[in-house]
């Protein structure tokens, strides 16, 4: 019996050279108004010169195996589809955060303009019609990877089979589906501090 | 009715087509003109009324640079700009409310000879201009139903789109001119749309 | 509440139609009219099918070719295009962002001509005709002194309709901004191996030794450069060393970085050079065969350059220089990458030669994975071709006898001083009231009427430049446009792409073609037989006609499907010099040049210290102005969702050297740079400070592309100011979240307290070279 499909992304930090290209190719295909970012790069500073580097990770909505936010949904509006994206049905959205103050990641926010929840659900307008999702077509360097983790011969499954790979806050125990290769580990921490919306703190981390 | 109500949209939409002609400009304080005006509670100051229309010409031309063309601070005359769509972030030309907008002329029958975006405002006061003329038009003819439906067409523009954004630019243009003439006409095509949309008390 | 009765709006509406007389912006009522069909092929987003029309970028210099996705007449996304070899469908944040500034509500649309002094920005709308009717006018009264036209462009080399229109008029003077951005580069590899510009092929590379550069964030070419460091970084293993003053994200991304004291990377370089010559590591054939020096005149040149003395000069110590050195020479093959960091000094066109030695002496020119020769197609001049008149002292400055890419910076300082006369200046796609060094001198010489008579701006968007215009001709953006673009091919593989517009142009804006035509054909002057051609797009079929595979495969209705072309049966033809040699006077690479000789400058690659870096005192700095991966230069402060990623530029400043100032993060700082011989008083921009670990303590750096004081509200941060009126508070419906006014503010235009001063080979700015000092604002 063939296995469900299983949507997952693998970012290449070794490939990815923090162009912003992800950002924007988000807020223009989700129509992502200012002020919030559905993707976003978190770049951080470490050492002491000349002994310093940056470090980054792009940050969007893991879609977790076992999202927190679909459980506290009071109105079943955020939910995971069969094939593993999350998705948030705008028109069963009552705006009531529940969901924002339960995700571990941040990764959602209210829409000013609308009021209701929104994130990133992996294109799965595009993924339907058989496209990869934005940011990952806009990558320059292909650090993005999109595909089905349970096809083995998918790029995503050759990645995961051959990488050692970190997620977002392991002990969450979510199971977040987006897989980073060689992610610098400050990078990867505190990210209830990362915030993606833009305030001062914010502000700091995004500095080029 | 219709006759009125097309003269009112065609003077309007003039007003913010373009920088006003020195004949304009004279045909604004005719008696007549003045007096009407007056009824809406619209006057302009003495110095426009006193002043050469050759020269007020050229001032407006100015102000109405100032106002809606993209040099410096300026408001930017159509609807998607101040309206934004289902899936708009922030405002800017060709939204969705211009699209909605281009799809009514087509559905209206009204064919763009301008160059300029659908939602430019003068556009739209001018579609309202044109739709009350073809109205009067049938209803002359003896054309009730005909006529009816025209009604019905400008109304339906009015309130999805006139209402929601005219009284807005209009309160802007009023805050930011310094000119009698561009506030009056500001506060004059608030007050036709608000009647239009059944909003303030008064004819129709 | 007004009352109004029946009669009061009968009344005014009679009133109204008397005071009418205008022509209708409407068509007699008819039915519906034709729907707008859409492009080639269709891309479902939605599960609604989009429109799709692939065309070429013009947010960067890189031209990548990217698709258009339209949906019911307006563009809604736009993406990359996968058959164009640079970006293979990929697109950067700028790429993405053009929607913003094609629907820029601060887009002028209709002509405008100044009312009152220039510079006041009082304008009044006028209509094309009477635009045209004024150019013309103005055009014809120097009809007598043509040479007194003088057209500023940025690239004037791309710009082959700009310089068409210049010549056809009888001026020589099409000018480029060569000067403030690339020109020093540009002549060094001219002077060197006799082709304009590098490629280097890093996706092959095993070893990649950058200086002066910051790739993968700015380039040339960008992503299609980037993308391939990467994979050559990634896939083949390549060792990446990389010699800054700061922590860029491609010194981060290095196996190795290395600070370096500000302007000696040439040191550097020649020390390395030095070190393969002694060790005898160099590529003894090639050096015979292909230079012009021998190998034993080499060293003893570069002999002077010890290790140690550059590890006394450069702050990189001598074991460093001998290590990277032995590794360059070793592995095989290699590249050197540099850019505009290392030839934006007054000694840039040396440092250039300096790096370029490198690869020479290592045999690694226009290997596969070596420093290669740029690619590109030569488009064809379409005929008839108005002939070139004789140069002028603005094409051609005489005390830069070797500045082959023109000097801006000399051309200011010429009609400044009046050894210029300027009869009507025109200004299109360069905003030097922004972009060149000593904005303020450029201000000064666009606003004196009796230096510029007639200044006419064609220009999609108001900028500094187009505020001290005497008439704005609203021109297409680059979306809405025609035009064939070829660039040197980051796979050695040439191609074309087409630009072609996604949508009709907006309201009555014009394209460029349009605007030069319509003049040519008014002014007379015999312009207009070099301007019959149909369209924009026959133009462009005109322009392609040179490339037989092209044509063959469908020439412009090919290009229009597909958007880029490039030979499928071509393949990289490394070491094509072999056949015929260098182009240069010996027809080998002019390690000695000849020419520099001839004029006086040091023949072989040499360090010129900066003087002005000299005994540096404590309290003094050098400041960097670096390029960044989402703003290009004057181009893009328009685009919403670039300015909200970077909408400013705080000032990078080592902890050891803030402390030292009592400078903290976060503090507005002031930084400042003397007045120079000649001027009234010193320059100065503020902004805050940004310390960080990672950069030179003897460097401070900005970046560029923000501060726009005329660029549109989305520039500016400004939200529409308005006032409470009958006690409503009013909305703002512009731009109310246009957050980063207030949080971080947009910006300062740095490039306004550098002086004009250039590399005296190549003319070149020298933008590296300021001292400042930096203290609490």
């Amino acid at each position: 019996m063939a296995k469900k499909k299983r949507y997952a992304m693998v970012i290449d930090i070794r490939r990815c050279i923090a162009c912003h290209a992800c950002t924007v190719a988000c807020k223009a295909e989700m129509a992502v108004p200012l002020e919030v970012n559905t993707t976003w790069l978190k770049i951080v500073e470490k050492g002491t010169y000349p002994d310093v580097r940056r470090f980054w990770i792009p940050r969007l909505c893991n879609n977790c195996t076992d999202a927190i936010c679909a459980r506290n949904c009071p109105t079943q509006a955020t939910y995971k589809r069969d094939d593993g994206i999350v998705v948030v049905d705008q028109h069963r959205c009552i705006g009531c955060k529940y969901c924002i103050a339960s995700c571990p990641y941040d990764v959602r926010y209210i829409n000013p303009l609308k009021n209701i929840v929104q994130k990133c659900y992996f294109c799965s307008h595009r993924v339907d019609a058989g496209l990869v999702p934005a940011c990952v077509e806009s990558c320059p360097t292909r650090a993005m990877v999109f595909g089905d983790k349970n096809d083995s011969k998918s790029e995503v499954a050759q990645l995961l089979a051959a990488n050692a790979t970190v997620v977002l806050k392991k002990e969450m125990q979510t199971d977040p589906q987006v897989f980073y290769i060689n992610a610098d580990e400050t990078a990867m921490s505190n990210v209830e501090e990362d915030i993606n919306y833009y305030t001062e703190g914010a502000l700091a981390k995004l500095r080029i | 009715m219709a006759h009125a109500r097309a003269g009112l949209y065609g003077l309007v939409s003039r007003v913010f087509s373009g920088k006003p002609s020195a004949a304009m400009i004279e045909g604004m304080k005719s008696p007549e003109m003045v007096e009407s005006l007056a009824a809406f509670d619209i006057s302009f100051d003495g110095e426009f009324l006193a002043g050469d229309a050759q020269e007020q010409a050229e001032e407006l031309a100015v102000e109405y640079a100032r106002l809606f063309l993209g040099t410096g601070e300026h408001i930017a005359p159509y609807e998607s700009v101040f309206i934004r769509g289902w899936s708009e972030e922030a405002p800017q030309l060709w939204g969705e409310a211009t699209v909605a907008v281009a799809r009514f002329y087509d559905e209206a029958g009204l064919e763009l000879k301008s160059g300029r975006t659908p939602d430019h405002l003068s556009l739209e006061l001018e579609a309202m201009a044109m739709l009350a003329e073809c109205e009067a038009a049938r209803r002359e003819s003896g054309d009730a139903g005909g006529a009816a439906g025209i009604e019905e067409l400008q109304s339906r523009f009015c309130r999805e789109h006139l209402i929601l954004w005219v009284p807005e630019i209009c309160k802007a243009v009023r805050a930011r001119s310094g000119s009698s003439f561009y506030r009056g006409m500001a506060a004059l095509t608030e007050s036709l749309v608000r009647l239009h949309c059944g909003e303030a008390d008064g004819a129709d | 509440m007004l009352n109004i009765t029946r009669r009061d709006f009968l009344k005014l509406g009679a009133a109204s139609a008397a005071v009418l007389t205008i022509e209708s912006q409407f068509g007699p009522i008819a039915k519906a009219v034709e729907l707008i069909e859409g492009g080639r092929s269709v891309n479902r987003t939605s599960g609604l099918p989009r429109s799709f029309l692939p065309s070429t970028c013009m947010q960067c210099p890189a031209g990548c070719g990217n698709i258009g996705y339209v949906e019911e007449s307006r563009l809604v996304k736009i993406g990359g295009n996968t058959v164009h070899i640079s970006n293979q469908g990929t697109l950067c944040a700028r790429g993405q962002a053009g929607i913003n500034a094609l629907y820029d509500p601060d887009r002028l649309l209709t002509p405008m001509r100044r009312v009152g002094q220039r510079g006041k920005n009082n304008w009044e709308s006028i209509t094309w005709d009477q635009a045209y009717a004024d150019v013309t006018q103005h055009m014809t009264a120097i009809k007598a002194n043509p040479g007194s036209f003088v057209y500023l462009t940025e690239n004037v080399a791309r710009d082959n309709l700009g310089r068409r229109f210049t010549y056809s008029f009888g001026s020589p003077n099409a000018l480029g901004a060569a000067a403030v951005y690339d020109a020093n580069k540009l002549v060094a590899t001219e002077l060197t191996w006799g082709a304009a510009g590098d490629m280097p092929d890093v996706s092959h590379s095993k070893y990649i030794l950058v200086f002066g550069a910051n790739p993968l964030e700015s380039n040339p070419q960008f992503v299609g450069l980037a993308r391939r460091m990467i994979d050559g970084v990634q896939l083949n293993q390549a060792k990446l060393v990389v010699f800054d003053v700061r922590l860029t994200n491609t010194s981060t991304r290095a196996n190795e970085a290395h600070y370096v004291n500000p302007g000696t990377y040439a040191l550097v370089a020649l020390s390395m050079a030095n070190v393969i010559m002694q060790e005898g590591l160099h590529d003894a054939a090639f050096i015979e065969q292909w230079t012009n020096v021998s190998a034993a005149q080499l060293a003893q040149h570069l002999a002077q350059y010890t290790p140690e003395r550059a590890e006394a000069e450069t702050g990189v110590s001598a074991l460093v220089i001998r290590r990277v050195a032995t590794e360059f020479a070793a592995t095989h093959p290699a590249t050197t990458i540099s850019d505009a960091m290392l030839s934006g000094m007054p000694n840039g066109v040396q440092n250039e030669r300096a790096v370029m030695l490198l690869n020479i002496i290592t045999g690694n020119i226009d290997v596969k994975g070596g420093l290669c020769m740029p690619r590109q197609y030569n488009l064809a001049e379409p005929n008839p071709a108005p002939p070139i008149p004789a140069a002028s002292v603005l094409t051609n400055p005489p005390d830069l006898p070797l500045a082959s890419q023109q000097s801006i910076q000399s051309a200011i300082q010429l009609i400044k001083n009046r050894k210029f006369n300027v009869g009507v200046l025109m200004t299109h796609g360069y905003n030097p009231a922004y972009s060149n060094p000593d904005t303020g001198t450029v201000e000064d010489v666009l606003k004196d009427e009796t230096l510029i008579p007639y200044h006419i701006a064609v220009t999609p968007f108001m900028n500094e430049t187009a505020m001290l215009a005497d008439i704005i001709l609203p021109e297409t953006t680059y979306l809405e446009d025609w035009s064939a673009e070829v660039r040197s091919s980051p796979e050695l593989v040439p191609y074309v792409s087409l630009r072609q517009p996604v949508v009709p142009p907006l309201d009555s804006a014009v394209s460029f073609f349009d605007i030069a035509t319509q003049l040519a054909s008014r002014i007379q002057a015999g312009m207009a037989q070099y301007f019959a051609f149909n369209s924009a797009s026959d133009y462009v079929t005109a322009q392609i006609s040179s490339i037989p595979g092209l044509v063959k495969a469908g020439g412009l209705d090919y290009l229009k499907q597909h958007g880029a072309w490039y030979d499928p049966k071509t393949r990289p033809n490394y070491g094509a010099y072999t056949a015929g040699g260098f182009s240069t006077p010996s027809g080998k690479i002019e390690v000695a040049s000849s020419r520099l000789a001839a004029a006086n400058f040091a023949a072989l690659p040499t360090y010129e210290p900066v003087q002005d870096f000299k005994d540096l005192k404590e309290s003094e700095l050098v400041l960097s102005i670096y390029d960044t991966a989402l703003q290009t230069d004057a181009k893009t402060a328009n685009c919403m969702w670039l300015d909200e990623i970077l909408h400013d530029n705080p000032v990078m400043i080592n902890p050891v050297t803030a402390a030292r100032l009592g400078i903290k993060d976060g503090d507005p700082v002031k930084v400042l740079r003397a007045a120079k011989a000649g001027e009234a008083k010193e320059r100065s921009v503020e902004s805050t400070a940004f310390v960080t670990e990672g950069i030179h303590p003897q460097v401070i750096a900005m970046a560029s592309g923000v501060g726009h004081t005329a660029f549109g509200s989305v520039a500016q941060g400004e939200k529409v100011k308005m006032s409470e009126i009958d006690n409503v508070e009013l909305k703002d419906p512009n731009l109310e979240l246009i957050w980063w006014k207030e949080k971080g503010g947009t910006g300062v235009n740095t490039k306004q307290i550098v002086p004009a001063a250039a590399d005296p080979i190549g003319g070149g700015q020298a933008w590296g070279s300021m001292v400042v000092t930096v203290a609490k604002a």
